[in-house]
C-alpha cells in the first residue's frame, strides 16, 4: 500500500499561499530527495505533514497508509509513525533529553498496544542508540538540546528518530551544520530505517548527503509545486547547474 | 516603618481583638519582660489596625475578609490522636528526623518524638520556667500587624537553641496542624532558632490543616544566627481551601553564617510569606528561594527584604511562580545595600508562569544600593509555556495535556532540585506535580 499520498495540496500562511498544488507519493522503503531553492516551501510541507498551528489547508489532501493525515492532532500523526527532524530543533530547558525520550516511545508503545518500557529497559535501549550513532551518553541526562551546538541537536533529532523508529521520517534540512562523521551517521540512521522498509523524505540543499544514503527519487519544489522529478541523476544535474533553469523554463513557458 | 496610620476598617473586630488580649493579659504568669513585650505588640497593632491596600507591601494583598472574620479567640485548642494526625499525612523528610508536632499552636508531646532534648524546648514551658527568652529582636512588632498578633497572642511554638558548635544532624520537622471547627479559628505559631558560634542544623516547617473550616494561622520565626553557624531551612505551606496564612520570618547573620531557605507555598486560600535577612557580619551569606502554585481563586504573596549592614556579604534570592486559574501571585522583593556594605554580591530573580488567562501577578523587585563597589544584579519575568516546545514535544507523540504538565514541572523543578533532603524532595516534588496536573487538566485539553 502507498504510505504517503499528497494530492493537489494547497497550504497558506498568514492568508499567503505557499504550497500552491503539491503532488507526491511515498512508498514503503523508498527514499525521496526534495530539493528547491529557499523559500520554495519544502519546510512548510514538513511543517504541514506534522501538524503545526499556522500552516491553513486550503485544497488538496494528504493519505497517510489511506487515512486523512491532516485530521489527526500532531500527537497522533507521531503515533501513527510520522516524524519530522526539525529545521530549527527547539531547547527544552529542564526536561531531561532521556526522559523526554521514553515518554515519547512509551506514547507511541501505548497506541500500539504494546507494554510501556521502564526506566532501566528504556535506559539499555537508549544507549545502544546513542552509542550506533556515535553520540555521547553525556546528551541523555541534559536538557532537551539546550545549549547544544547546531550539529549536535542535529545528531539529537536522529537519536530520536532511531528510538522512534517511524514509518515516515522527514528530514528537513538535517544535514546543513554537520560535519563529515555526523552526515555519515544521520545516512546510517536512515538506511536502517530503509532497511526495515520504511521511508524517508529527504529535505537538503546538497549533494554531499545523497552521497550517503542513495535516494530513489529527487524532485525538485519551486514556488510551492513540484515542477520536476527524477532519480538520483537529477541532484547531481542540480549540484551542477543551480536553479537558474527554473526561472528559464518559466520565461519560455 | 508604616507612618501611614489608616483608620482601622473594621472597628468592631479588632475591638474583639483587644479585649481578648486584655482578657490574656490579665492572667499574668509570665516574666514582666515578655508581658511588656505582648503590650507594645498589642498597642502597635490597636494604632495600625489591620492593613490595608493603601500601605505599599500590603498592597497587592488584601486581608479584609480576615479583618472581618469573627474568629473564636478564646476558643481552646483542639487535641489529635495519632490516628488523625496520621490521616493527615505529614510529609517524613528523613528516616531519622526530630519530629515536633504542635496542633493548634499548642506543643503535643504524645505526637512528637522529643517532649525536650538539650537543644529543645516547647515556647511554653520556657516561659513557665521563667526563662529570659530574646524574642521580638529580629521581628519588630511596629510596622508588621500580624506579626503583632502573634507576639501579642502566642502560646506556644519551638525554642531551638545550639550550643557553640553543636551540629543536630538529623533534620528538625516543626509540624504545624491547624484544626478547622464549627468556629473560624486563629492560630499563632511562634519560633525561636538561636544557633551559637559554629553550630549547624536543618530545620523544616510544615503547616497543615485538618477539617474544612475557616482558619487563620500566623506565624513567626526568628532566627539568629551567630559566627559561622548555618541553619537550612525550609518552609512547607500546605493547608487547606479555607486557611489564611500569614507569616513573617527574620534572620540575623552574624559574621561567616550561612543562611539556605526554601519555601513552598502551596496551600491556603490567602497566603503570604515574608522573610527578612540582616547581615550583621563580614562573609555572612543568604539564599532565599521559593516556589509558589496557585490555582483556583488562590492568592499566594512572597515578601523578602536582605540588608546587607556591612561589606563582603553575599545574598541570592530565587523566586518562582505558577499561577492558573483565577489566581494571584505576588513578588515584592527588596535588597538594601547600606553606605558601608562594599564588595556585596546580592542577585535577585523572580520568574512566573501563568498558566492560564486570568491568573496575574505583581512583581517587584527592587535594589536600594547605597555602596559604590557591589556586585548587584536583579530580574522578574512573567510568561507563558513556550507553544515552540509544547508543539516540539506533541511531534514526538506526548499528548498535549502532558506536554504542558511537563513544562510546568520543568519550570518548578528549578527550585524543587535544590532540596538535599531525599525523602523531603520527593514529597514536595509529588504534592506539586499532583497539584501542577490538576491545574494543566483545567486547560481543558
Ligand atoms: N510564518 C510565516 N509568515 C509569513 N511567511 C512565511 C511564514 N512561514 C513561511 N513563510 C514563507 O513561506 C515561504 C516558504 O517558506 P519555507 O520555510 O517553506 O521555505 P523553504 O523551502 O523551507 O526554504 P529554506 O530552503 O530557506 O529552508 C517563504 O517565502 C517564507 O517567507
Ligand atoms: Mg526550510
Amino acid at each position: 500500500m502507498t504510505l504517503l499520498k499528497i494530492e493537489n495540496l494547497q497550504v497558506s500562511v498568514e492568508d499567503k499561499p505557499i504550497l500552491q498544488g503539491l503532488d507526491l507519493t511515498v512508498n514503503p522503503g523508498e527514499v525521496h530527495a526534495l530539493m528547491g531553492p529557499n523559500g520554495s516551501g519544502k519546510s512548510t510541507l514538513a511543517h504541514t505533514l506534522s501538524g503545526r498551528d499556522g500552516y491553513e489547508v486550503t485544497g488538496g489532501r494528504v493519505l497517510f497508509e489511506g487515512r486523512d493525515l491532516l485530521e489527526l492532532s500532531p500527537e497522533e500523526r507521531a503515533r501513527e509513525g510520522v516524524f519530522l527532524a526539525f529545521q530549527y530543533p527547539v531547547e527544552i530547558p529542564g526536561v531531561n533529553n532521556s526522559y523526554f525520550l521514553r515518554a515519547s516511545l512509551n506514547a507511541l508503545r501505548k497506541h500500539r498496544g504494546e507494554e510501556e518500557l521502564d526506566a532501566m529497559e528504556f535506559l539499555t535501549l537508549v544507549k545502544e542508540k546513542a552509542r550506533s550513532l556515535g553520540m555521547e551518553e553525556s546528551f541523555l541526562s541534559r536538557s532537551v538540546n539546550e545549549g547544544f551546538s547546531g550539529g549536535e541537536k542535529k545528531r539529537n533529532e536522529i537519536l530520536q528518530m532511531a528510538v522512534l523508529d517511524p514509518k515516515l521520517a522527514i528530514l528537513d534540512e538535517t544535514d546543513s551544520g554537520l560535519d563529515i562523521d555526523a552526515l555519515r551517521t544521520v545516512a546510517e540512521g536512515v538506511n536502517q530505517l530503509k532497511n526495515e522498509a520504511h521511508s524517508v523524505l529527504v529535505v537538503t540543499h546538497y549533494q554531499r548527503l545523497l552521497d550517503y544514503l542513495v535516494p530513489d527519487f529527487v524532485h525538485v519544489i519551486s514556488e510551492g509545486r513540484i515542477v520536476r522529478s527524477g532519480d538520483k541523476e537529477l541532484a547531481l544535474e542540480l549540484e551542477e547547474k543551480g536553479y537558474g533553469w527554473l526561472e528559464e523554463a518559466k520565461a519560455g513557458a | 516603618m508604616s507612618a501611614i496610620q489608616s483608620p482601622p476598617e473594621n472597628p468592631g473586630q479588632l475591638e474583639r481583638w483587644v479585649d481578648a488580649f486584655e482578657e490574656r493579659d490579665a492572667v499574668g504568669g509570665e516574666r514582666e519582660s515578655l508581658r511588656e513585650l505582648r503590650r507594645r505588640a498589642m498597642r502597635a497593632f490597636q494604632d495600625e489596625g489591620f492593613p490595608t491596600t493603601s500601605l505599599e507591601l500590603w498592597r497587592y494583598t488584601n486581608v479584609q475578609s480576615i479583618a472581618r472574620t469573627d474568629y473564636g479567640l478564646t476558643a481552646a485548642p483542639s487535641s489529635l490522636s495519632q490516628e488523625a494526625l496520621d490521616a493527615i499525612s505529614p510529609p517524613t523528610i528523613a528516616a531519622d528526623a526530630h519530629r515536633l508536632v504542635f496542633v493548634d499552636g499548642h506543643f503535643a508531646p504524645e505526637l512528637s518524638s522529643h517532649s525536650r532534648t538539650a537543644w529543645f524546648s516547647p515556647l511554653s514551658a520556657a516561659i513557665a520556667a521563667g526563662e529570659e527568652l530574646d524574642l521580638g529582636r529580629c521581628v519588630d512588632p511596629e510596622g508588621h500587624p500580624f506579626a503583632a498578633l502573634n507576639t501579642a497572642f502566642f502560646v506556644d511554638g519551638a525554642w531551638i537553641h545550639l550550643a557553640a558548635d553543636e551540629k543536630v544532624a538529623a533534620p528538625i520537622h516543626l509540624i504545624h496542624v491547624t484544626t478547622a471547627g464549627a468556629k473560624p479559628r486563629a492560630v499563632h505559631a511562634r519560633h525561636l532558632i538561636q544557633l551559637a558560634a559554629g553550630a549547624r542544623a536543618t530545620l523544616v516547617e510544615t503547616y497543615l490543616g485538618q477539617g474544612s473550616g475557616e482558619t487563620l494561622s500566623t506565624a513567626v520565626i526568628e532566627v539568629q544566627l551567630e559566627r559561622e553557624a548555618e541553619l537550612q531551612h525550609v518552609k512547607l505551606q500546605l493547608e487547606e481551601e479555607n486557611a489564611a496564612h500569614i507569616a513573617q520570618g527574620a534572620a540575623r547573620l552574624a559574621q561567616g553564617a550561612r543562611f539556605d531557605s526554601h519555601l513552598f507555598s502551596l496551600g491556603a486560600r490567602l497566603a503570604r510569606n515574608a522573610f527578612d535577612v540582616v547581615l550583621l557580619g563580614e562573609q555572612a551569606s543568604c539564599r532565599l528561594a521559593g516556589l509558589y502554585v496557585c490555582d483556583g481563586s488562590r492568592h499566594a504573596d512572597c515578601q523578602t527584604y536582605v540588608d546587607h549592614a556591612v561589606p563582603h556579604g553575599t545574598s541570592e534570592q530565587h523566586y518562582r511562580g505558577v499561577l492558573d486559574g483565577q489566581s494571584h501571585g505576588v513578588f515584592n522583593g527588596r535588597v538594601l545595600v547600606r553606605e558601608d556594605a562594599q564588595k556585596t554580591d546580592a542577585q535577585q530573580q523572580n520568574a512566573n508562569l501563568l498558566l492560564s488567562r486570568d491568573a496575574s501577578v505583581d512583581t517587584k523587585p527592587q535594589l536600594e544600593i547605597y555602596a559604590d563597589d557591589v556586585k548587584c544584579s536583579h530580574g522578574a519575568t512573567i510568561g507563558q509555556l513556550d507553544p515552540q516546545a509544547i508543539f516540539y514535544l506533541r511531534s514526538r507523540g506526548i499528548g498535549e495535556h502532558a506536554a504542558r504538565g511537563m513544562l510546568t514541572r520543568a519550570f518548578a523543578d528549578e527550585i524543587l532540585d535544590e532540596i538535599e533532603l531525599e525523602p523531603l524532595r520527593r514529597f514536595a516534588s509529588e504534592r506539586l506535580h499532583s497539584k501542577l496536573s490538576d491545574a494543566a487538566a483545567s486547560q481543558g485539553v
